[in-house]
């Protein structure tokens, strides 16, 4: 008898609890408990996985929402099982990564306006990141693991990782979301903005400036001017084989005792020795 | 210092491991040894590998440790030891809404190469970063970020310099290091996120120099010795930064606008000497003192505001706009004196100087987009206009120059499910107005990319993409072109087996008229050209339930006229399950590198050696 009340009780709270958290849903809506009728297996992967376990950690109501989410409301696909009644993200860009950015405005607002070159190539969030109930290879929800990721597009740049003098920790590229923001203005530091000189002097700090006697090509066009950021056959990561190529393409007035057929004048850093900007000599002498 | 650093972080690893002994990870620890013959400064310049034990890698999850509540703790390092590289992280969460985050990182750098600074360049320095994060999500309407920052650069940089017609050589000690502090809003639920991020970083820097190559010159024997060199001031800044963004976005409009405003002031105070003794001393010595303080302002202003609407289903209009504006105050107040000691005749000879200077950058750019996009079709026609005005006082001739720029862009995507995806693309670059002499006048770049799966676990890619630059023969004859191509393919088995190939080519050439003095006019051209070629295969396959070999190699090789070389490299690894939570690893690597213009940099080595592998 006892058990039968407690049973009784347990079942009577189960169900006023369904029902607060049906009764939250959006017309149009059937809820997780639903659809994982028939999707029993993506449901179950859902939950276990860092996805599902951080939309429960905020809520069971969210959670009971997390498959409409991305899929839209389920309510007549579940009255009509069919592939043209509820959103599969196999479409368009835009489509597959409508339900993401409906949580991840941060990162989505860069889907449509801050990441133009992704937008233009169509890529989506599902083409980087498993959706939640598939398995990830890398964090956060990687299709890949993390180093592969780019490559899968961006070869080129990934093949200067391989050249003598590279980005590279050891005999490893550097992450490529060191520096780049595949979502756009927001930075890996959760930064709103940022450009790309920022990128190269929040490591090397010695080179931010500012100067009192700059050296324009920085303030204007930066390090790339003369550097290559992933990987060059040359030195430091010049553009150029002989720094004083870089230097005579655009000083075409260096003084008449520059002798270039001298040794010591084609290595134009060993006197003007602050290249990047000097704070107390005008011909960038010292530092 | 990398023997400190190996020391304290292999402690660390330890202690880490037997105070969480009762949680759950892997650690992975590793010797290696290094066998060379050519260049050492080549190879450590390249990759900066060293023999004897190192942390391969250290993952705890200490959620067991803790109090209930904690939905995240995870410890991991790797790097400390015979690598040129550290880093740490640890990442914890509790109560669904505190999220701490702490990373630390360390880069070895080393640089020394005979065609650098007459062959005296020596680095040898180390960036080492903190960074911290507190992120409370416990609000309803606004979620807070804490954060911190701190990157030193430690080390010597050794280099050479003239003076008294001589190349004499210096070491500088170099102590860096900037803090930073920020704290930033992001509203919840407000049909507009707004976020706000405020930062103030504090920089310092002192180089203390000091005589290097016992005073003697670079490569000659001169009486004329290098008897002092000190630099003894210190560069400091202040940097506040404030950050603002808006964002606005429902089924058809999307509006973006963000902001920020970053106000830097430098102060440097120099007091450096420079003094020479005649003869070895026997004659007098003369010295050169900079006694200036140098201040440089810069305030960067930058608005960027983005609309995006969805005028039908398959037809979206996006526009932009961008202002950029930064510029730079500076001055510099003090004396330099020429100070003759000893001899017949000591003296002194004071110049005062009082010099001031602006620089001014301000971009502004408008870019209109339409995308037609229906299922698997895209197409993206874009405008862009922009402008760019640089200014700068520096005594006479104070120069101002406005350059702007016309961009057509167009580009093509397509795919086939998940099989098969094309990107075609094109852009069109004019701009009127040079800044420097050897900025392009018009740009052309055209590019395709193809992927293709047509097999589970088989992915195709091949690229193509051709870039141009010109300017005019009044300007500096520039003509660059360049033209990336590459292919690869890679399989994955069901069982883990794994090959993937790729190829990728590089050509880039480039002329550029110059003009210098050698000692009357002469008219050159910097001629540019590499032809890299790159090749790369790699493998893996599980021999049995408890054993995995994988490997991999890569060629690379220009032929380019500029500086033709060739290098490989290549490595294996043997991994073997040895049951009750150990494994245990052989890895072997080799490089080499071939310059053709010299010997004096080539290499070749090989690195190999074991690690050990426990779960706990």
């Amino acid at each position: 008898m006892r058990k039968l009340l407690l049973s009784a009780v347990f079942f009577a709270l189960a169900a006023s609890a369904t029902t607060a958290v049906a009764s939250t849903l959006p017309q149009g809506w059937v809820g997780r408990e639903t659809c994982a009728t028939c999707h029993d297996e993506a449901a179950a992967a859902f939950v276990s996985g860092v996805h599902g376990r951080a939309i429960a950690a905020r809520g069971a109501d969210l959670l009971e929402r997390s498959c409409e989410s991305c899929h839209g409301p389920g309510e007549a696909h579940a009255n009509d099982p069919s592939a043209t009644n509820i959103r599969t993200l196999k479409g368009s860009a835009h489509d597959a990564s409508f339900g993401c950015v409906s949580c991840h405005a941060a990162e989505g607002a860069g889907l449509a306006l801050r990441t133009p070159a992704h937008v233009r190539a169509g890529i989506a969030c599902l083409d980087c990141h498993v959706p939640g109930h598939a398995a990830a290879v890398g964090e956060p929800l990687l299709v890949k693991p993390r180093d592969q990721v780019c490559a899968g597009c961006h070869g080129a740049q990934v093949a200067q990782f391989s050249l003598p003098f590279a980005h590279r920790e050891g005999r490893t590229p550097v992450e490529c979301m060191e520096c780049h923001s595949v979502h756009g203005g927001t930075t890996a530091q959760g930064r709103v903005a940022e450009d790309a000189r920022d990128r190269c002097v929040s490591c090397h700090t010695e080179l931010a400036g500012p100067f009192v006697y700059p050296h324009p090509p920085m303030e204007v066009d930066g390090c790339v001017t003369c550097h290559r950021p992933h990987g060059s056959p040359y030195p430091k990561l010049l553009t150029r084989a002989d720094v004083s190529q870089i230097c005579l393409e655009c000083h075409a007035d260096t003084p008449s005792f520059h002798d270039l057929s001298q040794p010591k004048y084609r290595n134009c850093q060993t006197c003007h020795a602050a290249i990047h900007g000097s704070q107390r000599d005008r011909a960038l002498f010292k530092e | 210092m990398r023997t400190l650093a190996a020391r304290l972080g292999l402690g660390c690893v330890l202690l880490a491991s037997v105070a969480l002994g009762q949680g759950t990870g892997e650690i992975s620890l590793g010797a290696a040894w290094l066998r060379q013959s050519g260049s050492d400064d080549s190879f450590h310049s390249q990759y900066g590998l060293g023999s004897g034990l190192f942390l391969e890698g250290l993952r705890v999850d200490g959620r067991d440790l803790l109090r209930a509540g904690h939905e995240r703790f995870e410890l991991s390092l790797a790097g400390f030891g015979a690598e040129p590289w550290q880093k740490a992280s640890l990442k914890v969460d509790w109560d669904h809404e505190w999220k701490l985050r702490l990373d630390y990182s360390r880069r070895e750098t080393f640089f020394a190469s005979p065609s650098f600074d007459l062959g005296v360049r020596r680095d040898d320095w180390a960036i080492s970063r903190w960074t911290a994060s507190l992120t409370y999500d416990g609000w309803n309407a606004v979620r807070l970020r804490l954060g911190a920052r701190e990157v030193q650069r430690t080390g010597s940089e050794t280099y050479a310099f003239y003076g008294l017609g001589l190349p004499y050589a210096g070491q500088n000690h170099i102590d860096e290091r900037l803090h930073e502090l920020g704290v930033g809003l992001e509203t919840m639920r407000l049909p507009v996120k707004l976020m706000f991020e405020q930062d103030i970083a504090r920089s310092q820097r002192r180089s203390r120099a000091a005589v290097a190559n016992d005073g003697q010159p670079v490569g000659v024997t001169d009486p004329d010795i290098l008897a002092v060199l000190t630099t003894p001031g210190e560069d400091r800044s202040t940097v506040p930064t404030t950050r603002a963004a808006a964002v606005f976005r429902n089924q058809r409009f999307e509006i973006v606008g963000q902001g920020t405003y970053r106000r830097e002031r430098l102060t440097a105070d120099r007091n450096d000497v420079t003094g020479y003794d005649f003869g070895g001393g026997a004659i007098g010595r003369l010295g050169f003192v900079d006694a200036v303080q140098g201040s440089a302002d810069r305030n960067q202003s930058v608005g960027d505001v983005r609309l995006g609407v969805m005028l039908t289903p398959f037809v979206t209009v996006r526009v932009r706009g961008r202002y950029d504006d930064s510029s730079t105050d500076t001055s510099l107040v003090g004396e330099r004196v020429l100070r003759l000691l000893g001899g017949d005749r000591p003296g002194e000879i004071t110049m005062p100087v009082d010099d001031r200077g602006f620089i001014e950058r301000v971009d502004s750019d408008l870019t209109g987009e339409v995308e037609l996009r229906r299922g698997d079709f895209g197409l993206v026609v874009g405008y862009h206009d922009g402008s760019r005005q640089v200014k700068w006082e520096r005594g006479s001739g104070d120069p101002s120059f406005t350059r702007d720029l016309g961009w057509w862009s167009a580009v093509a995507s397509a795919a086939l499910g998940k099989t098969f995806s094309a990107e075609v693309g094109w852009d069109d670059k004019s701009f009127s107005g040079f800044v420097f002499r050897a900025d392009p006048e018009a740009v052309t770049r055209t590019w395709l990319r193809l992927s293709a799966r047509p097999a589970t676990g088989l992915e195709l890619g091949a690229y193509l993409r051709r870039e141009s630059a010109d300017n005019p023969p009044e300007q500096a004859s520039l003509d660059r072109a360049a033209t990336f191509a590459g292919f690869s393919a890679s399989f994955t088995a069901p069982t883990g087996a794994f090959l993937s190939a790729s190829l990728d080519r590089l050509d880039l050439a480039s002329d550029i008229d110059t003009t210098f003095y050698a000692p009357s006019v002469q008219s050159g051209t910097s001629h540019y050209d590499t032809n890299v070629l790159t090749a790369s295969a790699r493998g893996g396959v599980p021999l049995s339930g408890s054993v995995r070999l994988a490997g991999g190699a890569t060629w690379v090789r220009d032929r380019g006229e500029s500086l033709p070389f060739s290098s490989a490299g290549y490595d294996l690894r043997v991994e073997v399950d040895a049951g009750h939570d150990t494994g245990v690893a052989l890895f072997a690597n080799a490089w080499s590198y071939d310059l053709k213009r010299s010997d004096a940099t080539d290499y070749d080595v090989a690195r190999y050696g074991l690690s050990l592998r426990r779960r706990f």
